[in-house]
């Protein structure tokens, strides 16, 4: 049984109006990580939206440790809710402007880790980003007052806070500068390596996904056009998009 | 070559943190040339600096700027608008937000070249049209009918940049032009950008991180680290023989192609980290792996060749 599994999925946002997903059918399985690449209008974000339960398809299933999510109860789903965590692309657009980021960090606990007191969400909060690198004493400003990097690092804290077993990266780094970008890629390795954390990595980068994922969903207009092990990228790719994507790098190796 | 812009000794500041400090950079008639730095190092400051579009709790404290023999700092705003806006091109960051979502693409072509060359309608449409092919767009006349929304990053990139050229320019701007792409987008607004700089005459200035695009574009790059130059030199000698810790370390990053799954990526570790008084020993020594006790003493701007200059004491 695949920890989650994706049935067949279209997605019509308006009746009538053009299909975003067509039969996209996607399985991830415990500890693995899965990259889906393809260019912006592919249809990722829709289909992470999708995954994740924040939208549902229009026909298709989804299903969680073999349980379909229509078929959760309340509880259940709030349990789903906390074990699949999102990283979007722009941190800064996931957390009020107006709250510290102390605040933005202790939210999540307090809504689903009712057995921490207070002292104890502030240990384990300051653990957190301590491990990620991060100064104690940046959790007293706001999204705003830090950088890219480091709000990026406080959206991936809030994700682990809630000890997730499955990670949406929604294309985390595709707005950073290289250096920012290695560190945080770094650190989801860590993560994945130390807690066994299940990924779905999105990115239009499919070097980056080459290099984090097992395996990668390619596609194109809605549609996975392939679907491969990451090892055999660059020498079993058989679409002739997956080439045309993969055509510069695979030139460079 | 004749200078076209010259930038001297430029230093900018907020109220807390010092942003260019005695930043100096030339660019001669028809050069192509390059600045690269992450974000946070002053690339983007020292560009609004010399467009007049600093934000209001910036200012410029010392320093000059001459674009065609004028002084930018000092002329008055109908000089800026004649003899700079009329002869610079820019095409900013975000292609997204520099056009009107709901207006035509022609209007936003055609309206200031109008009105600067009191040009009619039809002279001015041929024009953007002209221009448009030239940037490799298909179906120039189905885009110049649309409303700029309905187009895709990578059209609006050549909409952009041919709005850039609507004017007679001396010198085009292109801020970060190819990060927010797909990859064989961003191949398209290479190889477009490549063509430009061997078909026009124009002076090219690109700000950019992604050094392979620069290597393939750039006669001389500037690197720049928390407001000041670190290194400076022909396309050939940054890339063969960087001479600056900080230059070695950005080329080195974005390997990524040749990473086994079992290494960590390379990274420099840490960000750019605002300056808030004016230092002369090394800002970047406190994440060089390369630092060493010399490295707090005052460092001096070195020549090592003709044109090849660098920033460390090592």
């Amino acid at each position: 049984m695949s920890l989650l599994e994706c049935g067949k999925i279209t997605r019509i946002f308006q009746p009538g109006g053009f299909a975003a997903l067509k039969d996209v059918s996607i399985r991830l399985e415990a500890g693995e990580a899965v990259g889906i690449v393809g260019e912006s209008g592919s249809g990722k974000s829709t289909l992470a939206n999708i995954i994740g339960g924040l939208d549902e398809p229009t026909s298709g299933s989804v299903s969680y440790r073999g349980r379909l999510l229509s078929s959760l109860s309340r509880e259940e789903r709030k349990a789903f809710r906390r074990d699949v965590q999102y990283i979007f692309q722009d941190p800064r657009a996931s957390m009020n402007p107006f709250f510290s980021l102390y605040r933005v960090l202790e939210e999540p606990l307090i809504i689903n880790r009712r057995d921490l007191g207070r002292q104890e969400r502030r240990s384990l909060i300051e653990r957190t980003v301590t491990k990620l690198g991060l100064e104690k004493d940046i959790l007293t400003r706001t999204a705003k007052e830090v950088s890219g990097g480091q709000a990026q690092r406080i959206a991936i804290a809030r994700c682990l806070l809630l000890q997730p077993g499955i990670i949406i990266a929604d294309e985390c780094v595709s707005s950073l500068d290289l250096s920012v970008q290695a560190q945080i890629i770094n650190t989801l390795r860590a993560i994945r390596h130390e807690l066994g954390t299940s990924f779905i990595f999105i990115s239009h980068d499919i070097e980056l996904v080459r290099y984090f994922c097992d395996r990668i969903y390619v596609m194109l207009h809605g549609r996975i056009v392939e679907t491969l092990d990451s090892d055999k990228l660059f020498t079993q790719a058989q679409s002739d998009y997956t080439r045309l994507l993969i055509g510069d790098s695979y030139d460079r190796t | 070559m004749s200078e076209l812009l010259t930038i001297d000794s430029l230093s900018v500041r907020d109220e807390r943190h010092i942003i260019l400090s005695g930043f100096s950079l030339k660019v001669a008639r028809g050069e192509k040339v390059a600045l690269v730095g992450e974000s946070g190092s002053g690339k983007t400051m020292s560009l609004r600096s010399l467009l007049h579009i600093l934000p209001s709790d910036v200012e410029i404290t010392s320093g000059s700027i001459t674009f065609n023999g004028t002084d930018v700092l000092g002329c008055s705003a109908r000089e800026r608008r004649e003899r700079l806006y009329s002869r610079i091109g820019f095409v900013a960051q975000n292609t997204t937000e520099s056009l009107h979502p709901l207006m035509k693409v022609s209007t936003q072509l055609c309206d200031a070249y109008r009105q600067r060359h009191k040009a009619g309608r039809k002279e001015a449409a041929a024009r953007a049209r002209e221009l448009l092919v030239s940037t490799g767009m298909k179906d120039a006349d189905r885009v110049l009918s649309s409303r700029a929304g309905q187009l895709s990053g990578g059209m609006r990139q050549r909409v952009n940049i041919a709005s850039a050229m609507m004017d007679d320019i001396d010198l085009l701007i292109a801020d970060e032009p190819t990060s927010a792409l797909d990859a064989h987008v961003r191949r398209q607004i290479e190889q477009l950008y490549a063509r430009l700089s061997d078909t026009k005459q124009f002076a090219m200035l690109v700000i950019s991180h992604d050094l392979s695009f620069v290597r393939s574009l750039a006669d001389r790059v500037y690197v720049m680290y928390a407001g000041k130059l670190v290194e400076e030199g022909l396309c050939e000698e940054i890339f063969s023989s960087p001479a600056h810790p900080y230059t070695r370390a950005l080329i080195s990053l974005g390997n990524i192609v040749r990473k086994n799954k079992d290494e960590d990526l390379d990274c420099l570790g840490d960000y750019v980290r605002p300056v808030s008084r004016d230092n002369a020993s090394c800002a970047f020594a406190g994440r060089c792996r390369e630092s060493r006790d010399e490295c707090a003493r005052a460092v001096s701007y070195r020549r090592l060749s003709e044109t090849h200059f660098v920033r460390c004491n090592l």
